[in-house]
């Protein structure tokens, strides 16, 4: 559940995801092949993540902002946020808060593990534009953690 | 790899992070997996679906509509037929033969008279007039020779019905001397040299070939009168009638339609037999003495060929290969036809003929595929008689279309 709330803000839906990704997962149960701990979780979670991939493209309008280069200002300020004070369902919720381009290539790239060109691959874009995004999703969500930090005086 | 450090950072913070779905979630699921579990028995092995396109098959079905339906039209397509004789097959009314240039010969035709008797009955009816007109002719060359030697010819009155000769003659028939003849006199004398310089040439055309009745061979229309001559005056008359005699065939070029079934010898080579389908027609058109003729000429074969193919490329379902191979024909019906009346004539010897070329198929499905083969096909001369393309030439290109049924 947690993983489709990063991908997609409304609940219903993100609930009727994981609705179909257990489906998928109980029926295809045979096509998985153990590889060690936790290599059922990634599975799991390899499944719900495509899914909810899926049915953001053909809800939502995605859009991929063209490529904008980051200053070195915003890198360091980046490097100092402490995102562990952040509370995890916090943080999903700032996922996503984000724009879908910059929402979906930050989870696959962070929580997916994927490579700019692998996302690249999947999504249709340059791989230059998968990093240029990443870098501007990292942006967006750490200045949504200090404002919260700051809110909140943590 | 400080963006790096970042990434670990977030990822380990999330890491097991969960969401509590709402209560009915696990019902959804329960009930998706019910309704799935609910179209399938018990216990089944697990079989991947087969989706059969039924685009396919409709475009399998429809193509076999359209060759079908295309192959009807053109083997019954109407004759186009242009007489030059005509002949008033009804009523009491005499039947009258037009020529070309104008003259005309009544004859006593009743309606009972079958097509074929009618048309022998207006030859005969020109044969005896062309006698009594050498008849007379002959007649008036000795009379005029009589005259000379003696200088007391005897007055001649020809009428435009009686002749009368001289009395030293014998005398001939009592004849009706059509008007024409005085005439054209002119026309006579220059039909008797031409038919002294032509004989041999009109023997040699009329020696096709020749059967009974009307039947036609070799597009040479011959009354069986003319065959029993054993006379002087109807070997002349014969030669009379095939004066200014000719003849001009035209040989449609044969398409195929095949039924044929292939066998996989190994990967690539392949066997291939059925059976095909071939529909011949010749124009043949006769000139005789101002008169035309157009004849149809139909001749069916079905054939059972033996080819062996060699796949050269092959790309999802559309494969060119190289073919090669052996067919024999048989004449299943030949007719004529004529003033839009068939007749059946003697059927054409088996024929045999090799080919070889290149083909095209494309599979409608694995099992079904539509093929046309162009190349080049020889006909072996099988002594036959009767003239149609494959004697007039043994050797050119050949299309065959059909359907293969792939074993």
């Amino acid at each position: 559940m947690a993983i489709g709330l990063r991908y997609i803000s409304n609940r219903d839906e993100a609930e009727d995801v994981v609705q179909d990704s257990f489906v998928k997962i109980l029926t295809s149960i045979e096509e998985f092949r153990f590889q060690g701990e936790g290599s059922l979780k990634s599975w799991i979670s390899r499944i719900v993540a495509h899914k909810a991939v899926d049915s953001l493209r053909k809800s939502e309008r995605v859009t991929f902002i063209s490529a904008v280069p980051d200053t070195p200002e915003e890198e360091e300020q980046a490097e100092e946020t402490a995102i562990e004070r952040v509370p995890p369902d916090v943080l999903t919720r700032m996922i996503a808060n984000l724009p879908s381009g910059y929402r979906m290539i930050l989870n696959m790239h962070v929580f997916e593990h994927c490579t700019h060109k692998e996302i690249a691959q999947r999504l249709g874009i340059k791989e230059k534009s998968s990093a240029s995004q990443f870098s501007r999703a990292k942006q967006l969500l750490t200045n949504m953690m200090e404002e919260y930090l700051k809110q909140n005086q943590i | 790899m400080k963006q790096e450090e970042w990434i670990q950072r977030l990822d380990r913070h999330m890491d097991g992070h969960q969401e509590q779905p709402s209560h009915d979630l696990w019902g959804g699921i329960e009930a998706s997996l019910n309704g799935r579990t609910g179209q399938q028995p018990a216990v089944q092995p697990k079989r991947q679906a087969r989706f059969v396109s039924l685009r396919r098959w409709a475009a399998a079905a429809a193509l076999v509509g359209a060759m079908i339906g295309g192959g009807y039209f053109y083997w019954d397509r109407e004759q186009v037929q242009q007489p030059s004789t005509t002949v008033s097959p009804t009523g009491t009314e005499p039947a009258i033969l037009s020529h070309a240039d104008g003259q005309t010969d009544t004859g006593v035709i009743t309606p009972e008279q079958s097509v074929t008797d009618k048309l022998m009955a207006v030859v005969e009816q020109k044969i005896r007039t062309e006698q009594t007109q050498i008849r007379q002719e002959e007649t008036l060359q000795a009379m005029n020779q009589i005259a000379e030697q003696t200088e007391t010819a005897p007055a001649q009155e020809t009428s435009g019905t009686t002749v009368e000769t001289a009395p030293s003659q014998p005398q001939p028939d009592q004849i009706r001397q059509p008007e024409h003849v005085r005439q054209e006199s002119g026309i006579v004398r220059r039909f008797g040299r031409q038919v002294r310089q032509n004989r041999q040439l009109a023997l040699g055309i009329h020696t096709g070939g020749n059967t009974s009745g009307w039947e036609n061979v070799n597009s040479v229309q011959m009354s069986h009168i003319t065959r029993a001559t054993t006379t002087a005056n109807e070997a002349q008359a014969r030669s009379n009638y095939l004066e200014s005699y000719e003849e001009e065939q035209k040989h449609s070029r044969p398409i195929s339609f095949g039924l044929t079934v292939s066998y996989p010898l190994t990967d690539k080579f392949t066997i291939s037999t059925g059976i095909v389908y071939t529909d011949l027609h010749s124009d043949l058109n006769t000139l005789t003495r101002g008169v035309r003729t157009h004849k149809g000429q139909d001749l069916y074969y079905i054939g059972v060929p033996l080819n062996v193919q060699y796949r050269v490329w092959e790309y999802k379902g559309l494969k060119a290969y190289a073919t090669a191979g052996g067919q024999a024909d048989w004449n299943v019906k030949a007719y004529v036809r004529q003033d839009r009346v068939n007749q059946d004539i003697k059927k054409d010897d088996l024929q045999w003929s090799v080919a070889a070329g290149m083909g095209i198929q494309y599979n409608i499905i694995p099992q079904v595929g539509v093929y046309a083969e162009p190349g080049i096909r020889h006909y072996f001369n099988n002594g036959s008689n009767l003239s149609n393309y494959f004697k007039d030439k043994p050797t050119d290109f050949n299309l065959q279309l059909g359907l293969r049924v792939n074993l």
